[in-house]
């Protein structure tokens, strides 16, 4: 891997990416409550990646647009998404580790007050 | 035998489950990935590491026998390098992505958190619809991350989001907790605000393939370069430098 970088040579197969795309898909043919997709009607704007704050505020507002859509049509279709606040079942975080995201918070918001 | 064509084009309901594994000399960041994915994906199942690096055909016999359609598989490199591969089986497609940038669920400062097995809300930007190579991966992203409706392991509640965002050519995953305010007695999209429960990558895709794990390729992305060519142009860079010293 040490000799000149050789350009990477392009292949875009329009035509097949359409047959395959054709081949496998039933999204679009499907209830929407099946795949709960929602596709944004903007693209993010984003001038530089590695700025990491306007990027992640992009992908942020992103999400939320589509968290508001999507509860838009689960109204719309009359389809309980809350969870209801008497309803316990596991998270994919245990009780532990949120004690300790709970620890580091308190710690973080302790060492910001002490340098004030 | 599996069907090529999937059983839901006649009823239209979403069947999928995905098979996920890695091959050997995956690290401990990359496997607690691949743990966090299973969690998310309750319709996924786990095989045992993957022996041989050669022949991944082989992964197409496994996930016939666990009745999986869809692949999930963790290609470790060089004890630091990871390539995802994102298969339809067995008839293709099949892409390869290049992932960076991996935060997992056990981050402290990803502090978000939601039901284990709830159904995602699955967030694409404007650019899955317009190019054909990305509304490709728009329908093989569904198929592999969108719950069945009803699944035995699923819960009927909503509150995450993943979020799929092209930018630079790569696709950057996110996954949201959705919290809501609570103020209110009846649960609403008013004051409805987003924490990130993780996990967070970026993946690039290579190469797709019409086959699953092989076939004529489709797409090659010509702005890749391979992280063994990064790592070696900034060694020439240091070497040159040293030169420099040295006359």
């Amino acid at each position: 891997a040490t000799g000149p970088a050789q350009p990477r040579k392009q292949i875009y197969n329009t035509e097949q990416l359409h047959d395959k795309l054709e081949d496998i898909a039933w999204t679009e043919q499907a209830e929407w409550l099946e795949t709960q997709v929602i596709t944004s009607d903007s693209r993010p704007q984003i001038d530089n990646v590695e700025d990491d704050l306007t990027r992640e505020l992009a992908f942020f507002n992103q999400a939320l647009d589509a968290a508001k859509q999507a509860v838009g049509r689960f109204e719309a279709a009359g389809v309980p998404w809350a969870r209801p606040p008497d309803y316990y079942a596991e998270m994919v975080k245990s009780d532990q580790h949120m004690s300790q995201v709970k620890q580091q918070l308190v710690h973080q918001q302790q060492t910001i007050e002490g340098a004030d | 035998q599996l069907k090529t064509v999937p059983e839901t084009i006649g009823t239209q309901r979403n069947r999928e489950k995905v098979l996920i594994l890695s091959s050997r000399g995956i690290t401990y960041r990359y496997r607690h990935l691949m743990l966090d994915m299973l969690q998310l994906l309750p319709h996924s199942k786990k095989d045992s590491k993957l022996d041989t690096k050669a022949d991944r055909g082989i992964i197409n016999e496994v996930a016939e026998m666990k009745g999986c359609g869809n692949v999930m598989f963790f290609e470790a490199r060089k004890k630091k390098d990871l390539y995802v591969w994102l298969a339809k089986t067995p008839s293709g497609p099949s892409v390869k992505f290049h992932v960076a940038n991996v935060h997992t669920m056990a981050e402290l400062k990803l502090s978000g958190n939601h039901l284990k097995g709830s159904r995602p809300v699955l967030s694409f930007d404007q650019a899955f619809d317009e190019e054909p190579h990305l509304q490709l991966l728009k329908e093989m992203f569904t198929h592999t991350f969108a719950t069945p409706k009803r699944h035995q392991r699923s819960k009927p509640f909503s509150d995450h989001v993943l979020s799929f965002t092209c930018v630079d050519g790569r696709v950057w995953l996110r996954n949201y907790q959705v919290t809501l305010a609570n103020t209110q007695r009846k649960p609403s999209a008013e004051g409805m605000s987003l924490v990130e429960v993780g996990p967070r990558c970026c993946m690039d895709p290579i190469k797709m393939f019409a086959g699953s794990f092989g076939g004529p390729v489709l797409y090659d992305n010509p702005a890749y370069v391979s992280p063994n060519r990064i790592r070696a142009m900034l060694k020439q860079k240091k070497m040159a430098r040293y030169g420099s010293k040295v006359q």
